[in-house]
């Protein structure tokens, strides 16, 4: 069963480039959650982490495909960030708000952050991200519109103070 | 005198030279000589390379030969692979040769590093160096040959589907922990069937038994597979991490990538997940890892390499338990003190009222514990029931507060191991049994009974690695010689029963009991020759009056073929207790009426009480007292294994 959900991802996923990107204009910046098909076409809130395929980390049967319609830029740690972070956003938001745990130090591995940084890269975000549970339309937001929030907050944190410590190419 | 070349050599050295011919290949005579040396070397008939290309003898009208159970063509480098080992060794090797095109991994080097690898070591390749290539996906798929160990993970069974009734396997590549700082970044290994969404039920049973469905390995993340079975579908899961050199763990890592996407015939019972990764692992280790029966479980793979030891050390290094989010809960509850569980039920049945007094005065690690079990508690109810904006208000309202809180993460997961009585799958019921002894029937007077269960246990077995108090049993024969006569009492082709008992006094932690069996058997305890089919299945709710002792209340309702006009649909209330007043000691009483709703509208009493005696997982006594229309005493011993 989970291979078969497996291969909807895959398939989801090589349509993305080819609905997205062939109307994207040459200028346009990336939107990772939109062009690289991170958006809603995954994340929805029945059961979609269930079938979330490793679809960019994944150098097997899914990977050749993927990876050879995919542009560069999905492949990306900011794509793989945005990827984990949709997939386990109940976790994130859970150990941000304790302060450690050890999904954020495998968000932070994969954007590249040095071991020695995390603590205070957490630390620094955590504080941001109280400040946006305080949003009284929170609880409404639907998933992708949260993990996508968090997204954003975790890498204004980076770029803010830790480009040194973390290699987000 | 000259020697001649055997047929097989005379043939593969042709396949050798057309690949040549073709121009594919440069130091030919090298290239030649080495396919040679394999064949003299009987490399093709190598246990190794046997288990590489998943060869299974067969035998037809008197002749035996190879046949891989791989089914993907792309599996094989010669068109005859799938049936001829020395062509496919052939090939291979002249492979290996094949210059570097634009794309590297698709390099035979690349798509068969364990090949690859078995063979750089087996054969004596003297000055001969094939291309060198980098294998950039395979490189990424090893976490650049940083892969430290392995681990079996045992996903336990999952009541609300078929095919997981008897839990899942993975295998989980430990990458160095200097590499990445948790396991969730791992690589997993998984095999399934590849089923097509929305597949009607039954066309899903019949495909899966009868091999109606490709088998496929595949990986992700360890994360995807934590969120997809612990969070989501609030399964626990073991980790046994394995003892295997690093040179074990590498032929199992390469071999598995040489597996991926490829293509096997898919049985649920034997050729299954269980199946794929017990043959895997017998790459490296030695002793069978399943029985050979027709079946295959994932636990009994745990069963075996528990025990498993080479050279005197654990195949196990050591196991470890990943409790679902609803154990974690039930943990976190049941670790606190009183008044922590007194002040949580408070604030999930009032408002979440972090001013409350109670609250407020606790010091900042009970807090944090009160907080952490409720994040837990509200996530499972957002996971059991994901529109509820209330339960997701509750949880914002806990993150909030819980950010406003001191740093301190959660007590490790193995605390909760002993409140919760959880055990891993290889101390749990052993699946096969055969049971015998004598009986009395009030309609036929003395006799005996047989019973034979391929799988799995009932309620009344030990309670370790398996969920309390439940039944799950397959193709369970009951045979008995009363009268002068052996007759089939039943065959129960699956029944389960699941009382879904709370651990907290939570909400919503348990829910409705229920049960369900499909089975030819005989119409009551008085009958002879009265064989009917039934179709039964209920709803109902159980209590834990302590934790020795639980009540439950069911309605089953059923469909039967009819006989002697009996009806054929109906109904059995029932009402019910089980207990273990002793240690070695459990019991089950039944109490219930069935009545047909059609045909005869008989109704008649049924009582069945059961008692299992021992503690041994090996065996144990039952004594037992049904009636149904007749009376009748059982006094049997029961064996597993």
């Amino acid at each position: 069963m989970k291979t078969f959900r497996g291969v909807v991802v895959l398939c989801l996923l090589a349509m993305a480039p080819m609905l997205g990107f062939a109307q994207e204009k040459p200028k346009k910046s990336l939107n990772i959650w939109v062009d690289c098909g991170l958006g809603a076409l995954i994340f929805d809130e029945t059961g979609w982490a269930a079938v979330v395929s490793n679809v960019i980390w994944d150098y097997g049967i899914t990977a050749t495909t993927s990876h050879q319609s995919s542009p560069d830029q999905c492949g990306s740690k900011n794509a793989k960030t945005a990827m984990y972070i949709g997939a386990t956003y109940a976790n994130l938001a859970e150990e941000t708000a304790k302060g450690d745990g050890k999904h954020l130090h495998a968000m932070l591995d994969i954007m590249g952050c040095d071991s020695p940084s995390h603590g205070s890269i957490i630390a620094s975000f955590r504080s941001e991200f109280s400040q946006y549970l305080r949003n009284p339309d929170y609880a409404a937001k639907a998933l992708v519109v949260k993990a996508e929030d968090y997204y954003n907050i975790v890498q204004t944190t980076i770029s803010e103070g830790y480009t040194q410590q973390c290699r987000t190419s | 005198m000259r020697r001649v070349a055997p047929p097989i050599l005379l043939y593969l050295l042709l396949i050798v030279r057309q690949s040549i011919a073709a121009g594919v290949i440069g130091p030919k005579a090298d290239v030649e000589a080495l396919v040679q040396q394999a064949h003299s070397r009987q490399l093709a008939t190598h246990p190794y390379w046997l288990k590489l290309m998943h060869y299974q003898r067969k035998t037809s009208a008197g002749v035996t030969t190879q046949l891989s159970e791989i089914v993907s063509s792309e599996f094989f480098l010669s068109p005859e692979g799938a049936t001829n080992p020395a062509a496919e060794l052939a090939a291979t090797l002249v492979a290996f040769f094949e210059p570097v095109g634009e794309k590297s991994d698709t390099h035979a080097q690349c798509r068969f590093p364990a090949r690859y690898q078995w063979l750089r070591k087996t054969l004596d390749w003297g000055s001969l160096e094939p291309p060198r290539i980098h294998c950039q996906q395979y490189s990424a798929y090893t976490m650049n040959d940083q892969i430290d160990s392995l681990s079996l993970v045992y996903v336990t069974g999952y009541p609300t589907n078929p095919a997981s009734f008897y839990g899942h396997i993975l295998l989980k590549f430990n990458t160095r922990r200097s590499l990445v700082a948790t396991d969730l970044l791992d690589h997993s290994l998984n095999f399934g069937a590849a089923i097509p969404n929305n597949e009607i039920g039954l066309v899903y049973m019949i495909k899966g038994l009868f091999g109606g469905y490709d088998g496929i390995f595949s990986h992700q993340h360890f994360y995807s597979y934590n969120h997809a079975y612990v969070e989501n579908d609030l399964r626990d899961m073991w980790e046994y991490e394995l003892t295997l050199t690093k040179d074990e763990a590498g032929q199992i890592v390469s071999h598995s990538w040489e597996l991926l996407g490829k293509k096997y015939v898919y049985y649920f019972f034997k050729e299954n997940c269980a199946y794929r990764m017990a043959e895997l692992l017998g790459l490296v280790i030695g002793s069978p890892l399943l029985p050979d029966v027709p079946w295959a479980l994932p636990e009994t793979v745990f069963e075996y390499i528990a025990v498993l030891k080479r050279n005197g050390v654990p195949i196990v290094r050591e196991i470890r338990w990943i409790p679902s989010r609803q154990n974690r809960f039930r943990g976190g509850f049941l670790a606190m003190a009183d008044h922590q569980r007194v002040l949580t039920r408070q604030l999930v049945d009032g408002p979440l009222d972090f001013d409350e007094v109670g609250y407020k005065t606790l010091p900042a690690t009970e807090k944090i514990a009160v907080i952490d079990t409720l994040l837990d508690y509200y996530e499972y109810r957002i996971i059991t029931d994901k529109k509820n904006i209330e339960f997701k208000r509750a949880k914002q309202a806990l993150l909030i507060e819980r950010a406003g809180l001191p740093v301190q993460t959660s007590a490790p997961a193995g605390d909760a191991v002993f409140s919760l009585d959880t055990a891993p799958p290889h101390r749990g019921p052993l699946p096969t049994m055969v049971r015998l002894g004598p009986i009395h029937n009030s309609q036929f007077g003395a006799g005996s009974e047989l019973r034979i269960r391929p799988v799995n246990y009932d309620r009344l077995e030990l309670d370790a690695g398996r969920i309390p108090n439940s039944n799950l049993t397959m193709f369970d024969l009951k045979t008995v010689y009363l009268d002068k006569r052996l007759r089939i009492r039943s065959l129960d082709f699956v029944k389960i029963e699941n009382f879904n008992l709370p651990k907290t006094p939570l909400p919503a932690d348990g829910g409705f009991a229920w049960d369900f069996k499909v089975a030819y058997e005989t119409q009551n305890l008085a009958c002879s020759g009265c064989m009917i089919f039934n179709l039964a299945g209920g709803l109902g709710k159980a209590a834990q009056l302590t934790q020795h002792w639980v009540v439950f209340g069911m309605l089953d309702l059923f469909a039967q073929t009819p006989h002697q006009g009996s009806g054929s649909l109906g109904a059995l209330p029932h009402i019910g207790l089980l207990a273990s007043p002793a240690l070695g000691w459990k019991s089950s009483v039944i109490l219930g009426r069935q009545s047909y709703l059609n045909g005869s509208r008989a109704n008649y009493r049924v009582v069945r009480w059961e008692n299992r005696f021992g503690s041994s997982r090996n065996w144990d006594v039952r004594v037992s007292y049904e009636e149904h229309v007749a009376h009748e005493f059982l006094a049997a011993v029961s064996l597993y294994w």
